[in-house]
């Protein structure tokens, strides 16, 4: 079959990942297109009819794709807004666009419109922005307001295998995020936008409210039913949240392809009811998949799954034979000339890789289980009008079975790269619990749709649907959770270059297993090859065992990464966590703040394929030092701990640790001066506390107690001072130890408090690490420590600034690298 | 077809030739190109009186020794590739295209010794309701409305029905097994309209006339003036 959308989909689709990757400049782009272009047209003029020449030109042609494809990105990913604009009082006017998941009240939100620098009122620069309200206000779409605030720049990648907020953003034409200034009213000066996608959103929340009323004996199952059918997540409870990602559901409460085909299937049989004719019917389906589209959100898997529905009902119309690649290219296409930075979006990936697998899967599987259970079927277009004898029954049954599970395992296959890459989790049960849970999400959404639409005309007519769906529901939910277990979901380390090469050859190997085995001299030679590629990858990685420090950023608090060159490891400190459940008035529970445990260690930790820790460090029990270690310590395999004392300390996040570690059983003590011993490689010395009579934890001063630790590799030395004021610095020098160490992280974030000048004279550091947040509110770091520091000829590195902080050496020399350019 | 919208269809929805498998642009009838089309061989005298085949004699030798029920059968062409296609587009993938270009094939090459005047009505080999409603219409109906079209003879199908569900007979090999299982498919609903009259009994296709005959059989009893048949296609002969 031909497939001219895929053939202009794979040129162009290349085009935008060579841009995102290099930095061509625009001009070249442009040149190359022209000349691609030109020398096309020229060839086909020059010669007709000639094999090599048109051959040629068809070269050209796709190379002209390429340069569209990058040009285009170049076009989308140039921002409006100058750096020089970033940090400044800025007035801003425009209206919010469409973003219907948001719900009734809206803490932030897209806008786009027209910003005024406030200084030099005559600088305007028409943008996208992010809004973050300080506290929840009402909103709809295409409301027009007007504020003032600081406009900021959004966070680059902080931390290797960290998020990248402004890549996200930006792909979303987003460059800037206004927080309104303290105490500043939004001005609501009128409402404007498309007439149909208001209409839309008045929709959507009636259909909300038809719900909140129609199940309102049971909240959770409202919330339920909204995220299945609207995609609104925000009002699930973290913990259901958490089952249904861990049962690899999730993808039932994010709107997608399937969502869209159950809504066209039932509209379709809906309307067949009714007898219309069969062009009718399918104009009106489509009438329906678009204003689905529309209520809840042009999301790329939303957009993809109803582009494709439409086309395939087109096709239906205008009776054409459809190929499915050809249409799931064309959908790519479409989204990809509207913005091509969605190739990045995760949801993007997800939804064509898990399409793509099905359709090409899909076929070899029914042949596959047709074969094994007799039931094949060799016409490509199965008699419809056999009737199904008695005896067949059962068959049927095996084989629908067979088909769902067919379904979910190639889209896990087609998605397992994909989220391994970026969640670095893999959720196996999925595959089981697909069989159950899918169908039974599709039944939900029939019957609520079903109940929805004849709830808007008169609300008591949804109730007795509503009856039907609780206990339906119970048992989804119960199902949502027994397969939710935390224990089957699957940690791996983001694939490398040559895993993925083995993995796409092995399913390919498998599904052509026939092939495979009729050339297996050939495949034999290629296998060899795919196996070096992997082992001169792994090689690559391996490649000089050096020591390895990661100072993180998280924000304010101190974590830092240690990995042996035997490949030992060891965490000391672990990051803030702010993470909290809060309930909200209307009763729903959700999860704010930030848990730099499962926010930023979890995902670094799985990016630098470590799920060991053979020392966990904490220098004392302070949230922002050791509120990260709750995650990790339940997630992780921890070997031993040190500075988690079997006492009972006032300090809270002494007690959540604590708990967790002797639930687990893992072997802690407070650790006092003196060798730690942990690996040959290198030498590890506990500087402080001195003994048990030295330390006080019930004290408020439970700083000073900080353990205080000295690495030695070769002639390298790194000093960790946790949270030591100038008391114990003093202490520290007076006892004589050798405090001389090359690098040092700063104790106390920089508080004018520690950093005294003796101390410094003692160590010597060449390398200050400053571990502290971006304006931070204890305003760290004291201009006076970072002038002490200088003055002693000292570099200063500070996470705020630099992002992740890393240090290699083999023992002699040393590279620092850091995650963010300086700003 | 609008020059610009041809090329957009045929990027988005490529399509090959169902028989032929060549790449097809946007023609006049999809799913089957215009030189599978062209490859029809129709039927054409001179030709059996009686069974319709092509033979060189007003009666040939089968039907002169086992007279058939019917008075004469006619059929527009052999059921090869190309119309083998069609009818299963047709039939089995609804697609009604083909069935409007079937019938216009129809129209264009109704036999030139069957005339409007000799018939009172049309009568298409009904489908059994359970059937019909799976499938939405009955091709046969489909085409007696081409032909009525035409003649301005009346299409009947409230005369004969289908009392009995049975297998496809594509799915049966043997001859024995077809009549088996269609006996007694067939019932006459008003044995007075049929008296005396002038039939012309239309189906889709003639294979082996399992079917046909059944149907006749039934017909026969009401005493009809003359029954004659005329489908779309017809197999070749096996001798």
């Amino acid at each position: 079959m031909p497939r001219p959308a895929l053939r202009t989909l794979v040129p162009y689709m290349l085009g935008v990942f060579i841009a995102g990757f290099l930095p061509i400049p625009l001009f070249w782009i442009w040149l190359t297109a022209l000349i691609c272009l030109c020398s096309a047209i020229g060839l086909s003029y020059l010669w007709k009819g000639d094999p090599r020449a048109s051959k040629i030109g068809w070269v050209l042609l796709l190379g002209a794709l390429c340069a569209c494809g990058m040009f285009r990105l170049k076009v989308v990913l140039t921002s409006p807004i100058t750096p020089d604009v970033y940090d400044h009082q800025v007035h801003f006017s425009g209206e919010m666009t469409y973003q219907p998941e948001r719900g009734e009240q809206w803490e932030a939100g897209y806008a786009s419109g027209t910003l005024r620098l406030i200084e030099t009122p005559d600088r305007t620069v028409d943008t996208k922005l992010l809004i973050r309200f300080r506290e929840p206000i009402p909103l709809r779409y295409g409301d027009r307001i007007e504020l003032q605030g600081v406009l900021r720049r959004p966070n680059q990648q902080r931390n290797p295998g960290g998020f990248d907020y402004r890549s996200y953003l930006a792909r979303r034409g987003v460059f800037g995020i206004l927080y309104p200034n303290r105490g500043q009213k939004i001005i609501l000066t009128d409402r404007s936008g498309l007439p149909i996608l208001r209409w839309t959103e008045t929709l959507r929340r009636r259909v909300e409210i038809v719900i909140d009323e129609a199940y309102a004996e049971n909240r959770v199952h409202a919330q339920v039913l909204k995220g299945m059918l609207l995609g609104l997540r925000n009002e699930l409870s973290p913990d259901i949240l958490d089952a249904f990602r861990n049962s690899g559901s999730i993808h039932i409460l994010a709107v997608s392809g399937l969502h869209v085909g159950l809504i066209a299937t039932v509209c379709f049989f809906g309307f067949s009811l009714l007898r219309l004719p069969r062009k009718a019917t399918d104009l009106l389906t489509i009438a329906a998949v678009v204003l689905y589209a529309c209520l809840v959100g042009f999301r790329p898997s939303v957009f993809r799954a109803s582009l494709m529905a439409v086309i395939f009902l087109i096709s239906r119309i205008i009776e054409r034979d459809r190929d499915l690649f050809n249409l799931l290219a064309f959908a790519a296409l479409v989204l990809l000339l509207i913005n091509p930075a969605q190739l990045w979006d995760i949801g993007f990936q997800l939804s064509f890789a898990a399409v793509a697998a099905i359709v090409y899967l899909m076929p070899k599987w029914e042949g596959f289980i047709g074969r094994i259970i007799g039931l094949g079927r060799t016409d490509p277009t199965p008699d419809q009008d056999s009737t199904i004898s008695l005896r067949s029954v059962w068959m049927r049954g095996v084989w629908w079975l067979a088909i769902g599970f067919g379904v979910t395992l190639s889209a896990q296959v087609g998605t397992a790269l994909i989220g391994v890459w970026h969640f670095h989790r893999l959720y196996p049960i999925g595959l089981v619990a697909g069989l159950f849970t899918v169908g039974l999400a599709a039944f939900l959404v029939n019957v609520t749709l079903v109940s929805v639409l004849l709830g808007l005309i008169w609300l008591p007519l949804a109730i007795p649907f509503a009856y039907a769906n609780h206990f339906v529901l119970w048992i989804f939910l119960g199902l949502i959770e027994f397969f939710g277990q935390s224990w089957a979901v699957l940690k791996m380390p983001p694939p490398s270059f040559g895993f993925m090469v083995i993995y796409i050859t092995g399913c390919f190997a498998v599904v052509h297993w026939v092939w495979v085995w009729m050339h297996r001299k050939q495949v034999m030679v290629i296998g060899l090859m795919v196996l070096a590629v992997w082992i001169w990858d792994a090689a690559w990685r391996e490649q000089g065992r050096l020591l390895d420090i990661t100072f993180l950023d998280v924000g304010q608090g101190d974590a830092a990464f240690v990995r042996f060159p035997d490949g030992k490891t060891m965490l000391v400190d672990g990051g803030a966590n702010s993470s909290r459940i809060e309930v909200t008035e209307a009763g729903i529970k959700r999860r704010v703040g930030f848990d730099n445990g499962e926010r930023t260690l979890d995902p670094f930790l799985c990016y630098e394929d470590t799920f060991t820790i053979n020392l966990l460090l904490l220098s004392h029990p302070d949230n922002d030092h050791g509120g990260g270690f709750a995650h990790i310590l339940r997630e992780f395999g921890v070997k031993r701990v040190l500075g988690i004392p079997h006492q009972d300390l006032s300090k809270s996040t002494h007690q959540i640790l604590h708990e967790i570690v002797d639930a687990k059983d893992i072997p802690h003590e407070l650790g006092y001066a003196g060798t730690v011993d942990l690996t040959a490689t290198a030498k590890l010395e506990l500087l402080h506390p001195f003994d048990v009579a030295s330390t006080n934890l019930h004290d408020r001063d439970v700083n000073n107690d900080s353990l205080v630790l000295k690495l030695t590799y070769g002639d390298v030395r790194i000093l960790f001072t946790g949270d030591i004021g100038r008391k114990v610095e003093l202490k520290l020098v007076e006892s004589g130890e050798d405090l001389r160490a090359e690098i040092v992280k700063v104790p106390h974030h920089g508080s004018k408090t520690s950093s005294s000048a003796e101390f410094l004279d003692a160590v010597r550091p060449r390398y200050a690490i400053f571990s502290l947040g971006q304006r931070n509110r204890y305003r760290f770091p004291s201009e006076m420590v970072v002038e002490r520091y200088r003055e002693r000829g000292c570099n200063i590195l500070r996470t705020d600034q630099l992002g992740a902080i890393r240090f290699r050496t083999d023992g002699q020399r040393g590279w620092i690298t850091h995650h963010v350019e300086g700003q | 077809m609008n020059r610009w919208l041809t090329p957009l269809i045929t990027f988005v929805f490529p399509a090959k030739c169902r028989r032929c498998e060549t790449p097809m642009g946007i023609g006049q009838v999809h799913y089957l190109c215009d030189a599978c089309w062209e490859q029809i061989e129709f039927l054409k005298p001179p030709w059996c009186q009686i069974c319709g085949l092509p033979r060189w004699s007003t009666a040939c030798a089968g039907c002169r020794e086992h007279p058939p029920l019917f008075r004469k059968l006619r059929a527009i062409a052999f059921y090869e590739p190309t119309l083998r296609e069609a009818i299963h587009l047709m039939k089995y993938e609804k697609k009604q295209v083909i069935s409007k270009h079937l019938v216009q094939l129809l129209q264009a090459h109704l036999p030139a010794d069957l005339a409007s005047t000799d018939y009172d009505f049309l009568l298409p080999v009904p489908l059994h309701a359970n059937r019909f409603r799976q499938r939405g219409f009955n091709q046969a109906e489909q085409i007696a409305q081409g032909v009525a079209k035409i003649w301005g003879v009346p299409v009947r199908t409230d005369i004969l029905v289908r009392i009995r569900d049975t297998v496809p007979l594509s799915s049966l090999h043997s001859r024995e097994e077809r009549r088996k299982s269609i006996a007694g498919a067939f019932e006459i609903q008003s044995q007075d309209s049929i008296q005396n009259r002038k039939i012309l009994l239309i189906d889709d296709i003639f294979t082996t006339g399992t079917t046909i005959n059944e149907a006749l059989k039934v017909l026969q009893v009401a005493n009809p003036n003359c029954v004659d048949v005329l489908t779309l296609t017809r197999t070749r002969p096996s001798v």
